[in-house]
Parts: structure tokens; sequence; C-alpha cells
């Protein structure tokens, strides 16, 4: 299996931007998800890598060697659509064999890779059917079957399970991953779906107006959105976003919200105008909590449940156990986990740098 | 607004019994989402609210009148479906007109307008309306679906799992949109869906459906803290409840008859090291996103999450304990044993 590399890659369309300042390496045997709105530029990135559009400026390397001019069939590259387009005059196998077909394979090892290939997805009982009559997962799968048997050196995939509803799209994510872990396959796969996301990548890079905001593991893009973009994006409910009063100074150990004194982990830089981020989950109902306010909703979810509670800085979205009784209207006061508070320079949208984060689950530090 | 009831209806397609002798009273101004199963019965008995079917036996009574025989267009009940089914040649404005303007309700142009401005500002879709139907984006177009039904002000809201086409981010935001919507109007709702979020956020009261049966109505604590069966307690909870053979609990605190013990995967108590009272668990995986932990007990798999993330790895020891006061009792036939 190959690795990516992306290098300085824009794209224009006429007057329209789709892709700016893009560098991404994608390593070998990975699974990196594309992640962001719509009209972010994630499909035009993957069009671009699979060689369907040309970049108007930038390098694309595929495996250290230069492919930018090459066309999409010289790659090697197998891509997935959202809509599987199959012949549905054509049984399950034969979908499956066309593109080995196509390349003269020997027709014995055109079987047996076919075999292979619909042995992993579990689709051995239908290769005789025609795909006319097939479920919707049935027919993604032979899809996947058709990139599989190329055994290619890398798998593209544009929102391919967009089409499903949504337990069978969980349920196809975890087929996926599986998949990937057998075959090692380097695969970039393109959602604007953030659950398919997290679910699935080795590596998220989420996209916003055609530029790459964050690339890292899950946990790090959940824990310590680098924008207020992607702590938006990311979670659900989102992360907390509160004015701080005051510009910050570079060394700061606290700062204040609407008079409510904050704990926050040393601050490297000076801003302005500052945001302090906090995820609901880190939200603690504490009586002594320094900032005040007044319940306004709550989401009851079973294990557990979300609090909205209004503040002078604004709504606080609480994620707490389902114990915890507090009816509209009662009063709250909160407080948040210190080495979990961030803090974003408002102008820029970007996180300021902090002191030693420790990130307790994996001993990654981040400042 | 109205109140609905179901007396004891049934209704059969050929030789399956889609629903089984079914009663329900919704209060008027109540939000209640039938859950379960696909086949359990929650479309056919929205229809049967919408006398899209005919009951083969029982009544339907809407605002507290018989209304078993009368034609569907002279209910006053507007349905929502998942296919947001809009006139692709109209622009949102007439969309949202569209039902005011039929002949039979002959509402004059100025009405017309008026109500249509309001549901376009309750919905946000003000900057909108000039636009053609098939340029909006799926969430938009169920939000001219809902706002269609609006403008009506019918009596009932019947919507059949509205959301589930969307994608997760769109979902939510129209699911806290119909919850203010509801809270602003005062509608009688009836919403079938199998998203489990969607229930317990949305609902005053849960109604589970079972083969056609209502197996329990509460409210989402109530169903959620309280089932009547393994069925419905395994309906709602993500990660699901634990499902355990009583021979791993002391014999002298489970109940006689008992062929399961559930519990809740975050009422399952993850000890600090040290503590006495835990029995000795390995941890076979440990999901930190989720705070997510999945032990061995003697070879039965168990799921427990913790509130904050903690630091597990594979094959380690940890000590847990199953409090007596979580544990929920069920027969070999899924009733729960009350303790």
């Amino acid at each position: 299996m190959s690795a990516i590399t992306l290098v300085n890659l824009h794209k224009r369309f006429g007057d329209f931007t789709a892709v700016r300042n893009t560098d991404l390496v994608v390593g070998a045997g990975r699974f990196v998800v594309l992640l962001g709105p719509s009209g972010c530029g994630k499909t035009t990135t993957l069009r671009m890598i699979a060689g369907l559009e040309l970049p108007t400026s930038g390098q694309i390397l595929i495996d250290g060697e230069d492919v930018t001019a090459l066309r999409a069939r010289q790659r090697d590259i197998a891509f997935v659509f959202q809509m599987f387009a199959l012949y549905p005059h054509m049984t399950v196998r034969n979908n499956i064999a066309f593109p080995l077909k196509n390349e003269h394979v020997p027709r014995r090892e055109i079987t047996a890779r076919v075999d292979a290939a619909a042995r992993m997805l579990r689709i051995e009982g239908i290769l005789d059917r025609k795909t006319g009559g097939l479920s919707g997962g049935d027919r993604q799968r032979v899809a996947l079957g058709r990139a599989i048997v190329r055994q290619p050196k890398a798998f593209l995939m544009d929102e391919p399970l967009g089409t499903l509803d949504a337990d069978f799209r969980e349920l196809m994510c975890l087929e996926l991953r599986k998949l990937h872990d057998q075959l090692n396959a380097t695969t970039v796969y393109v959602t604007h779906d953030q659950s398919e996301a997290m679910a699935m990548a080795d590596d998220i890079v989420v996209m916003n107006q055609g530029e790459v905001l964050q690339a890292g593991a899950p946990h790090e893009i959940y824990h310590f959105p680098a924008t207020v973009f992607v702590g938006n994006f990311i979670g659900s409910p989102p992360m907390n976003f509160l004015p701080v009063d005051a510009p910050v100074a570079a060394g700061a150990t606290q700062v204040q919200v609407h008079g409510a004194t904050i704990a926050v982990p040393h601050c490297n830089a000076a801003a302005d105008r500052v945001l302090l981020g906090i995820r609901p989950e880190h939200v603690v109902i504490d009586e002594q909590g320094a900032l005040r306010g007044k319940v306004i909703a709550d989401e009851f979810l079973g294990s557990h449940q979300v609090l909205m509670i209004e503040t002078a800085a604004g709504v606080v979205r609480a994620r707490v156990g389902k114990e915890v009784r507090l009816a509209a209207g009662a009063p709250a006061g909160l407080s948040f986990r210190k080495e979990r508070t961030l803090l974003y320079d408002a102008v820029s949208g970007r996180r300021l740098p902090a002191g030693v984060l420790v990130d307790a689950e994996t001993g990654d530090v981040h400042g | 607004m109205a109140e609905v009831q179901l007396q004891n209806v049934s209704k059969r397609f050929g030789l399956t019994v889609a629903v089984d002798d079914l009663s329900i009273d919704i209060k008027d101004g109540e939000f209640v989402v039938l859950l379960g199963p696909s086949g359990a019965g929650k479309t056919t008995t929205l229809r049967l609210i919408a006398g899209l079917e005919r009951p083969d036996a029982g009544d339907v009574l809407i605002d507290g009148k018989l209304a078993t025989n009368v034609h569907p267009s002279d209910r006053d009940v507007a349905f929502i479906f998942q296919q947001y089914s809009l006139y692709p040649h109209l622009t949102v404005f007439d969309n949202l007109a569209f039902p005011l303007r039929s002949p039979r309700r002959r509402t004059s142009e100025a009405e017309v307008r008026m109500r249509v401005q309001t549901v376009a500002a309750m919905l946000h879709m003000e900057s909108k309306l000039n636009n053609m139907a098939t340029h909006l984006s799926g969430g938009e177009m169920q939000r001219v679906a809902i706002g269609r039904a609006l403008v009506r002000e019918p009596r009932v809201f019947l919507m059949d799992e509205p959301l589930s086409s969307l994608d997760a981010k769109l979902r939510e935001e129209l699911r806290i949109e119909l919850k203010r919507l509801h809270k602003s109007i005062g509608a009688t709702i009836v919403y079938v869906t199998h998203d489990q979020v969607e229930a317990t956020t949305l609902a005053d009261r849960i109604g589970i459906l079972e083969h056609g049966h209502l197996v329990q109505l509460g409210t989402p604590r109530e169903v959620y803290g309280n089932p009547v069966c393994v069925n419905a307690a395994r309906r709602l909870g993500s990660p699901p409840i634990n499902l355990l053979p009583p021979s791993l609990f002391d014999s002298a605190v489970v109940p006689e008859g008992t062929a399961t013990v559930a519990i809740r995967p975050e009422d399952i108590v993850v000890a600090e090291a040290g503590e006495r009272n835990a029995m000795d668990v390995k941890v076979l995986e440990y999901s930190p996103l989720r705070h997510l932990l999945i032990l061995d007990r003697n070879g039965t798999a168990v799921v427990a999450t913790t509130v904050t993330e903690r630091n597990f790895s594979a094959g380690q020891s940890v000590g847990v304990s199953l409090p007596a006061r979580s544990l929920l009792y069920f027969r070999a036939d899924g009733r729960r044993i009350p303790t």
C-alpha cells in the first residue's frame, strides 16, 4: 500500500477557489477522513488525488512519485462513489469481475480474486444474482468488491454511505473499518458526517472554505480543536464558547468571564479578544461555581442529559449524569475542568497555545 | 388542538397482525413518540389515526368524538412523511400556501400571505420564500414540509420519521427546532421514530411498541429507568443495557424465576485501585472518546461507561461493583420481576 502526499495544492474554478494551500500526508495503510460542511473542498481534494481534476497549482505524490500530470487510470487508485453505479443486467460476480476483465487478467485469477473479495464482504451467497434487485447495503458491498479486486494502491471514497438510512450507516461504518483492518489499504474517505469520521478514521482532516483547519487523531481533534469552527463542527452538542472580559496576556493562568474568575492552563500567547472554549462534559454543576446561571432546558438522553444553562455570558451546555434533577428555572453554579479549558483568539478563531496539556488518555502533550 | 384516543384497535394485513388490540390516550398538547423495531406497528398506528387505514376492530377518537368512519380529509390532522414531497415547480411560498388555497378552505389571499409569513418566520425560512423548492437543501425541504403542515393549523400532527433521511448535524438542528415549535404552539404530536435520541429528548411520553402491542407508555425517565420488560429495556440506552446470566450474581439476592439480570452501563461502578467490595474483571477494550469499557467477567462481556476519561489498557485488571439498587430482574418470557 502507498503513501499519498499533497504539496501546496490549489484549485480554482473561475473566480472561485475550491481548495487552497493544502498540504497533507496520508501515510501508507492509514484510513484518513476528510470532514467538513458542503462546499468545503473535500470532494475536490479527493477528485484531484484520483486524477479526475487537475490542480491549478501544487503537487500530488503517490509513494514519492509525482503523479500530478498522470491521468486517473494511470494512478492505480480505486474510487468508490456515493451513487454506486452497478450494471443492473449483470450478475454480482460479473459486476465485481468487470474491472479485471478490462485489464485482461487471466480468467482463473479473476475467479480467485472475486471469490476472495466476496468472502471478505460476506456476499458469497448472492454472486449469481442480478444487481437490480439487491438491497442498498448489498449494492454498496458489491461496489466495494469491485474496488477491492483491483488491489489498487489506495481507495478513495466519496460519501459512500450517504444514501443509506441512519441505522444502516452505523453498521456499514463498522464493516468498512473491519475491512480496512483486514486489507490495510490506504484509504481517503470524504464525509460531512462527524459520527462516520469518529467511528472509522485513523486521522481526521477538518476542512472549511477550501482550507485544512486541522489534521489529527479523532481524540486530538475532539479534545483540542485548533479553531472555533472545529470545536463547533465536531461534537454533539458542540463546544461551548464564552467571551472573555478583557485582553489576555501571555502567562495568564486565569481569565474573567462576565466577572467570574476561571482558572485556565498557563497561556503562552496574548490576544485582545478571547473566547473560552469548553466541552459540555467538562462543565461541572457546582454550588461554589463562579459563573452563575439558570437552567432553561434539559435534554434527557438516557444514560446522561444535557442541561442548557443561561448565564450572563451566554447559554452554556453541560453534560451531566442522569441522576441530576434540575428543573427549568432552577439556579445553577458552573465550574470548568481546568485542564480541559481552552482559549481562542476571537478574531482569527485559532486556539491560543497553552502550557503543557497532557492528554489523560494517550499521554500526548499539546501546547 | 385535540386529544387522540385509540380504543382496542386492531389492524391486520392478510395474515400479519400489524396492530393488535391497541389502546392509547394521547392528551391535548402532548408530544408522544412511538418507538419500536420495524414491523412493530408504529407507522400503521399513525395511519390509523390519520384515517389512511381503517381498523378491523376498535375505534379512533379525535377530540373525544368518534372518528373511525370520518374521511381523512375531514379529520383535520396533518401527516409529515420521511420523504418530503414538495411541488418542485412551485416556490417555497407557494408550497407553503398550497394547503390554504385548496377550494375546500376558501382562505382569503391576505390571510394566506399572513399565515405563510408567520410560519416562515417560525422556521427561519423568510429569506427563502421566493426560492424554487428544488433549490433547497435536504434540511430546508423538510422544514418546508413541516411548514406546510403548520399553516393548516391542524388539530393533530402525525410525523413518520421526519428526520431520518437527514444527516446528523441537520437532524440535531431540526430536532431542537421541533421541540421549540411544540412548546410555542402547544400542538398534539404523535411521532414515529427508531432514533432513541429523538425519542428521549422530544417526548412527553414514549410508547414502546412490539408486535403491534403497546408494551409500555411513560415519560422518557420512566421507560429508561423502570422498563416493564426486556424489550423495553433494550429499546433505550446507548450503549445498550447489559443482559447477564443470573449465575454471575449472588444467588441470595437474585429473586426466584430470574432468567436475566440487567444493568445499565453507566450504573456499573468502576472502583479506584485498592477499593474493597469490588470484583476483579479484565479490561477487553477501552474507547476513551466514548468513555466506554468492555470487561470480561467469567467469559461474559460486560459494558461499562465512566463519567470522565480514565486511563485503561486492554488486559488490565480493574475492580467493579454492580450495585444492587441498579439491577433489574427479568423472567424467561421477558417480563420484569418487581423488587
